[in-house]
C-alpha cells in the first residue's frame, strides 16, 4: 500500500514542480513587484509601499478598470447570447455536420490572431469592404465610421471568444441525455418550460465555463482595443501593457494585474454562487 | 366490453424511408394492463412513444376517448411514461422529481407536498423526499419514475421495458408490485417487454409484436396455449415448428404426416383437404420421450443441457430436422447419442401460420 502510494506522488510530482515554477512563482513575484517602489527608467527597489495601489484610486484608473468591466460584460452577454444556442445545436445534430461545424470553429485559430483582426480592418475601415457594399446597394449614401469605436472593439471581443463559448456549451449539451427533456414533455411542459427547468439547468455548467473563458480575456485582450479601438479606449489590458513598457512602472503594472486578478476571481465567485453550479465543463 | 380508451387505427411510422410501424389498429379497454411483446427492434417502443406524443406517424390515428390526439404535443396528453433508463431529472431530490408535473400545473405548494408523500408511500419510498436520483440504487429509481409519472393523474400509464435493468429477484418482485398497484388505481397500463414471462405474468391482454406489426392479440391463456403464427409460438412458448402435410380428418382433430410418421393435431376449423401442407407448433416441454422406443418418431439425442430446473435434449430427426424437447427434472435416462422415440398428444400440438381463423 504504502509503496502504491509513494509512486502516485513520484507521478504528480513533475505537475505539481511545473505549476509551482510556473504559476505560482511568477504570481508570488508579480505580488511582491506590487509592493515594490519604482524608480523608474524599468528600475526598482524592494522597499515595501502601499503607493502603487493609493495611485490605482486615481479616478483616471479607476474610470479604466469601470470601462474594461462594462466592455467585457457587453463582450460576455453577447457571447452568450450568440454562443449558447449555436453550442445547444450543434449537440443536436447529426455526426457528419457535428464533424464539419467543428472544423469550421477551429479553422479561425489556424491563423494568427492578429492577422485576423487585419482583416476585419479590411471590412472596416471607412473605404473598406463593408462600406463599399453597402453604398453600391445604395442603402447607404456616406460610409460609416465603423473603425476606432467601442462597437468595433466589442465586435472584436466578440469574434475572438465566440468559439469557447461554443464549444463549452457544446460539450455540456453533448453530455445532455435527451431522455429528460422528453421526460419533462411527458410530464406536461411546453417546450419553452422544459428548456428552461431541465435543458438550461443542465447545461448550466457549459455556459458557466464559456462565461469564465470570455470574460477574464475580454478583460486583458489589449490588443484587440489597440487595433480596432485605435487607442482610443483604454482598457485595463491595454493599462498594464503600458505601464510595463512605455510608462516603465513594473511595480505599478504589477499592482493593477494584482487587482485585476482578485476583481475577476471575486466576480467568478460571486457567478458561481448566484447560478448554484458546483462543477464547471472542464474546470476542476 | 368495457369503456374504450385508447385506440390506434392503422398506425405507420418510417424512420429514414424503413418502415418501422407497417399499419397497426387495436382498441384498449379502460383499467386494462395491456403489454407489447416482442423481440426488439419489433417498433415495440415505437407504438408507445407514438401514444405519448412523442413521435408522430406518417398514417393513422390516435384516438384518447374517442377524441384525435394524432397531432397533440406530448405535454397536452394525459398520458405519461416511465422512461427505460428512469429519466429522473439529476438535479432535482425525488420530491421535486415527483412534484414536477404538478408544479407545471400551478398546483398550491401544500398539495404538491401532500401528493408526493401519498405517492412516495405508494410505492414503498416514504422519507425519500429529499435524497438525490444519483444516491438511489435502481429499483429505487424505478419507483420514484412510476411515483413521478402516476402523480399526474394520467389516464394511460405507459411503461417502456421498466423492468429491463433490474436483476431477476428484483424484477419478479417489482411484477409483483407493479400489478399490485395497477389493480390498485384502476389505471390503464401499457407495458412493454421482450419477457415472455413478464408479459404472461402481469397482462390481461397482450399483444405480440413482430417487424411492425400485431402478429396476434389475445390474453396470455390464448397466446401461449393457441398461438396463431410460428413467430407467436416460438417467442411466447419457445415451440417447435414442425412442417407436415394432411393426411385425414376427425372430429376435432387431424391426422397429420410429419417427420417421416403420423401424428395427430387439434384442429376445430373447417375440415382440412388430404394433401394439404400445414404447420404444426409443439411446445418442447410438451414433446414426451419414450427411451425404449415403444411407438412415435425416432430419433437421435444429439445434445442435453440444463437450465431454470428444464432438461433441454436436442433431438436429430432421420430427415435432419431438429426437434427440442424439455422436461423436469436433472436427468431422463437419456444419454446422447441414443436412438429414442418421441410424440405428443393431439392436444398439445396447434396448427398455426393459417390464414383463416379456427
Amino acid at each position: 500500500m504504502k509503496k502504491r502510494k509513494n509512486q502516485g506522488l513520484l507521478t504528480v510530482l513533475p505537475l505539481y514542480f511545473f505549476t509551482l515554477l510556473f504559476v505560482v512563482g511568477p504570481l508570488l513575484y508579480m505580488i511582491a513587484l506590487s509592493f515594490a517602489t519604482n524608480k523608474g527608467g524599468y528600475g526598482f527597489s524592494w522597499r515595501p509601499t502601499l503607493e502603487n495601489y493609493i495611485r490605482i484610486l486615481e479616478p483616471v484608473y479607476l474610470q479604466t478598470f469601470l470601462q474594461s468591466f462594462r466592455l467585457a460584460l457587453t463582450s460576455t452577454f453577447l457571447i452568450c447570447l450568440l454562443g449558447y444556442p449555436f453550442g445547444y445545436f450543434m449537440a443536436k445534430l447529426s455526426g457528419k455536420w457535428k464533424g464539419r461545424l467543428m472544423l469550421l470553429i477551429m479553422l479561425p485559430f489556424w491563423v494568427n490572431s492578429l492577422i485576423r483582426l487585419y482583416g476585419w480592418i479590411i471590412i472596416f475601415q471607412t473605404k473598406g469592404a463593408l462600406n463599399n457594399l453597402l453604398l453600391q446597394l445604395g442603402i447607404l449614401k456616406e460610409p460609416l465610421k465603423l473603425l476606432y469605436s467601442y462597437p468595433a472593439i466589442v465586435l472584436g471581443m466578440v469574434y475572438a471568444l465566440l468559439p469557447f463559448m461554443i464549444l463549452s456549451v457544446y460539450s455540456s449539451a453533448e453530455k445532455l441525455d435527451w431522455s429528460l427533456v422528453e421526460a419533462a414533455r411527458d410530464l406536461g411542459a411546453s417546450p419553452f418550460r422544459a428548456f428552461c427547468t431541465v435543458t438550461l439547468p443542465l447545461t448550466l455548467p457549459g455556459l458557466l465555463s464559456g462565461v469564465i473563458l470570455s470574460f477574464i480575456p475580454s478583460m486583458g485582450l489589449f490588443f484587440i482595443a489597440d487595433i480596432l479601438g485605435g487607442n482610443k479606449i483604454v482598457l485595463v489590458g491595454s493599462l498594464i501593457q503600458d505601464q510595463m513598457t512605455r510608462g516603465s512602472n513594473w511595480p505599478f503594472a504589477a499592482a493593477l494585474a494584482v487587482v485585476l486578478a482578485v476583481l475577476t476571481t471575486l466576480l467568478i465567485a460571486l457567478y458561481r454562487k448566484l447560478t448554484n453550479v458546483k462543477e464547471l465543463e472542464g474546470f476542476y | 366490453m368495457g369503456e374504450i380508451l385508447l385506440e390506434l387505427k392503422n398506425v405507420k411510422k418510417a424512420f429514414d424511408g424503413v418502415g418501422v410501424l407497417e399499419g397497426v389498429s387495436l382498441s384498449i379497454e379502460k383499467g386494462e394492463f395491456i403489454t407489447f411483446l416482442g423481440p426488439s427492434g419489433c417498433g415495440k417502443t415505437t407504438t408507445l412513444r407514438i401514444i405519448a406524443g412523442l413521435e408522430q406517424p406518417q398514417e393513422g390515428q390516435v384516438l384518447l376517448e374517442g377524441k384525435d390526439v394524432t397531432a397533440l404535443p406530448p405535454h397536452q396528453r394525459d398520458v405519461n411514461t416511465v422512461f427505460q433508463n428512469y429519466a429522473l431529472f439529476p438535479h432535482m431530490n425525488v420530491a421535486d422529481n415527483i412534484g414536477y408535473g404538478l408544479r407545471l400545473k400551478k398546483t398550491p405548494k401544500d398539495e404538491i407536498r401532500k401528493k408526493v408523500k401519498e405517492m412516495l408511500e405508494l410505492v414503498q419510498l416514504s422519507g425519500y423526499e429529499k435524497r438525490k436520483p444519483q444516491e438511489l440504487s435502481g429499483g429505487q429509481k424505478q419507483r420514484v419514475a412510476i411515483a413521478r409519472a402516476l402523480a399526474n393523474n394520467p389516464k394511460i400509464l405507459l411503461l417502456d421495458e421498466p423492468l429491463g435493468a433490474l436483476d431477476l429477484q428484483l424484477r419478479r418482485a417489482m411484477q409483483l408490485e407493479l400489478k399490485r398497484l395497477q389493480k390498485k388505481l384502476g389505471i390503464t397500463f401499457i407495458y412493454i417487454t421482450h419477457d415472455q414471462e413478464e408479459a404472461i405474468n402481469m397482462s390481461d391482454r397482450i399483444v405480440v409484436m413482430n417487424e411492425g406489426l400485431f402478429e396476434q392479440i389475445g390474453t396470455p391463456d390464448e397466446v401461449y396455449n393457441f398461438p396463431k403464427s410460428s413467430f407467436v409460438a416460438t417467442f411466447v412458448g419457445n415451440a417447435n415448428i414442425i412442417p407436415g402435410v394432411v393426411e385425414r380428418m376427425q372430429p376435432g382433430q387431424a391426422l397429420v404426416s410429419v417427420c417421416g410418421g403420423k401424428a395427430l393435431v387439434r384442429w376445430n376449423g373447417k375440415d382440412l383437404q388430404p394433401g394439404e401442407p400445414v404447420t404444426l407448433a409443439v411446445r418442447s416441454e410438451n414433446i414426451e420421450i419414450d427411451e425404449n422406443c415403444g411407438c412415435g418418431l425416432e430419433a437421435l439425442v444429439e445434445e442435453k443441457s440444463f437450465s431454470g430446473g428444464m432438461l433441454r435434449m436436442t433431438l436429430r430427426l432421420p430427415d435432419g430436422q431438429q426437434i427440442i424437447a424439455s422436461r423436469y427434472g436433472i436427468d431422463a435416462n437419456v444419454a446422447v447419442g441414443q436412438k429414442i422415440c418421441f410424440r405428443w398428444s393431439a392436444s398439445n400440438a396447434v396448427l398455426v401460420d393459417r390464414k383463416e381463423t379456427p
